[in-house]
């Protein structure tokens, strides 16, 4: 039974697979590559321009008060802020998810963190609004429940709402990966440390946090990325001199019908983006292979 | 096994965030009857609207799709920008009739020629339109000799008061009275600044109307304004983005006043009738959203079925009724109910009426200005 030497080299290609795969080809290139190189293109021309020119990357700096460049500068500023409160937040729940609960209360745990996001983005975002305003749930507690407040104040339409609304809109996304990785994270390991006189500090600090880093760094990735290119937090929630990069990408395609120059400020946000996860995953000692759970 | 779990729960997660960010504009199929489609002299086909929410009401659409059998297909736009970059995208095509206001169809049209120009002859009764309406439309609209537009809806933005709290505000310089320290919202737009211009006595629409070519001039007006919105933005609770928002805000209580459409205002006044739309002494801003053509359009004979409907004195009432849009069309104020009659007449008496004070088309250079300054304000910290 030996091989043919004139076999068709189409032969040796195994089709069941390619067909699986051509969903997935044709996705990547035809909706994700095709257009993003199309919007690629028109970065480097000027509205109705028909020369190649770097004129819409270098208005960033000329732009009258640097608005592009302080805007940018305060989202990633505050897109890493929220990275990290995500962290402080979710991490102890991961960590109690994964090694204090067992069995059906970690079904219930998880249930319970997961519903609301069952629940359209917006729609989430909307009562939160419910909660914060002025006339809203927080303040009927505070003036007329509990008595604390002589007179409501309005908790809404500033930085720090902003920033409460995003940790919690991202919470899961920091969440479910740290849990992943401790879950994975045998006991014993930390029962052995222990009887080796290790204290708590240590215990976290050489047996629990190494293991659990792949699966922040995956959560940082994702809630960095993800909160960055919002749209709609900052938009509902934030106050008047909250405005988000993405805010400033949206008037150039819509307001001012500017796709070049939103184009290029697109790039720019993927770059820095992309810059900062490689960052991240330095930061870390983590390769992009680990993270995504290869 | 653990590895696998993690990647997929965190791809269902990220699914889950990432489409439920992404949903944006709302397709709305109005509700079609297979059955109407019997009689001989129909038209048939669909039509696609692309329009603002409120113009196109279920009770019209349905009446308009028995008449004629056409399947009326709505989007809804919330900016007039988002009419331009979805014609913009397509060279004109997917719909077949769209309603920008008039003050960005010129220049829409000579950057990017998305809309066809209008058959005058197929308006079955063009003297039913209100005449200084249509020939400013008409003046707006015409590029290369020809008219692109026709009057559809038309209104104002001025304030909308809290009478209760704030009674004698008058003028859009009492956006910025400290008395109402953070009791203020408007919007970070170019009407926000129209009125703050209006308010230092200048005239933005006779200005680029009568000197285009003047950039340096817009600017330094833009810049003034600017100024002043600076100083007034420690009044100012939140900058609203939405109709909804604007209701919410004066609704609640949690601000008193607000420069906002008159509709807006005569919908709040229906629940609570200290709240007022007043015209402001300066003069309220008038739009007009029309009928213009996208140049892709497939069914025209609809089209124009459609606009010598909404052209109907009765079928023009009835916008008025839901949302407190007014329409450009004699006598369909014989068909409002008499509680808006009241509040329109209150909100406009014939002085106010005449002050009104017409968008104007803008050349794109003024445009960029405007932009430039509405960034800058809502970056700009509250002194």
């Amino acid at each position: 039974m030996s091989r043919s030497p004139i076999v068709s080299p189409l032969r040796r290609v195994n089709w069941g697979v390619v067909l699986t795969a051509l969903p997935l080809l044709v996705w990547i290139v035809g909706l994700v590559l095709w257009p993003q190189l199309g919007l690629l293109l028109q970065s480097f021309y000027k509205v109705g321009g028909d020369t190649v020119t770097l004129a819409n990357y270098l208005s960033i700096f000329q732009d009258s008060d640097l608005i592009f460049l302080r805007v940018f500068g305060k989202t990633l500023l505050y897109t890493l802020a929220i990275a990290a409160l995500t962290l402080i937040v979710a991490y102890p729940m991961a960590f109690i998810l994964a090694k204090v609960l067992k069995g059906r209360q970690k079904l219930v745990f998880i249930l319970l963190l997961a519903t609301p996001f069952w629940v359209n983005e917006l729609i989430r975002v909307y009562a939160w609004i419910g909660l914060l305003r002025e006339t809203g749930v927080v303040n009927y507690l505070l003036v007329d429940v509990l008595r604390v407040l002589p007179a409501p104040i309005e908790f809404l339409y500033n930085d720090i709402a902003m920033l409460v609304v995003f940790v919690y809109s991202f919470l899961l996304l920091m969440l479910l990966p740290i849990y992943s990785s401790l879950d994975g994270l045998d006991d014993t390991l930390i029962q052995a440390a222990q009887n080796l006189g290790a204290d708590r500090i240590s215990v976290f600090r050489y047996v629990v946090w190494p293991a659990s880093l792949p699966g922040v760094t995956s959560g940082l990735i994702l809630v960095f990325t993800l909160s960055f290119s919002n749209y709609l937090i900052p938009t509902l929630v934030g106050g008047k001199s909250s405005l988000w990069v993405t805010q400033l990408i949206y008037n150039r395609f819509v307001v001012a019908t500017n796709w070049n120059l939103g184009a290029a400020y697109s790039f720019i946000l993927l770059a820095i983006a992309s810059l900062v996860v490689w960052g991240l995953l330095k930061l870390t000692g983590q390769s992009l292979k680990k993270v995504l759970g290869s | 096994m653990l590895k696998r779990r993690n990647l997929f729960s965190l791809t269902v997660w990220a699914c889950v965030i990432l489409t439920t960010a992404c949903s944006g504009t709302t397709t709305d199929t109005a509700a079609t009857d297979a059955d109407t489609a019997a009689t001989g002299d129909e038209l048939g086909g669909t039509l696609r609207l692309l329009t603002w929410e409120g113009y196109a009401p279920d009770e019209l659409i349905a009446k308009f799709e028995e008449e004629t059998g056409v399947d009326v297909e709505v989007t809804y736009i919330a900016d007039n920008g988002e009419i331009i970059s979805k014609l913009k995208a397509t060279g004109g095509e997917g719909y077949d009739l769209a309603s920008p206001s008039v003050d960005n169809v010129k220049l829409a049209q000579e950057q990017f020629n998305i809309y066809q120009p209008i058959d005058m002859s197929r308006i079955e009764n063009p003297d039913v339109l209100v005449q200084s309406l249509a020939e400013k439309v008409a003046e707006y609209s015409t590029v290369d000799g020809e008219v692109y537009s026709v009057p559809a809806v038309w209104g104002t933005s001025g304030l909308i008061v809290n009478t209760a709290e704030a009674p004698e505000v008058k003028s859009y310089k009492d956006l910025c009275d400290p008395q109402f320290a953070g009791r203020v919202t408007y919007r970070s737009r170019f009407p926000t600044f129209a009125g703050a211009m209006l308010a230092l006595g200048y005239d933005p629409f006779k200005f680029s109307l009568e000197e285009p070519e003047n950039v340096d001039g817009w600017r330094a007006m833009m810049e003034e304004a600017y100024t002043y919105l600076v100083d007034c933005k420690s009044n100012v609770k939140t900058y609203w983005t939405s109709r909804q928002e604007n209701i919410d805000l004066m609704a609640k209580g949690e601000t008193y006043l607000s420069q906002g459409w008159d509709g807006t205002g005569w919908v709040l006044s229906q629940e609570n009738p200290d709240i007022k739309f007043i015209a402001p002494v300066e003069g309220a801003l008038g739009w007009v959203d029309t009928f213009t053509i996208p140049a892709g359009a497939k069914n025209l004979d609809a089209v124009y079925a459609f606009i010598n409907f909404m052209y109907r004195p009765e079928n023009a009432g009835e916008l008025t009724k839901g949302g407190g849009f007014l329409s450009p069309v004699k006598g369909s104020t014989d068909y409002w109910p008499e509680e808006i009659k009241v509040l329109v007449e209150e909100s406009f008496p014939e002085s106010a009426l005449n002050n009104i004070q017409w968008y104007a088309p803008r050349p794109a250079a003024f445009d960029e200005v405007v932009n430039e300054y509405v960034e800058k304000l809502q970056v700009a910290e509250a002194n």
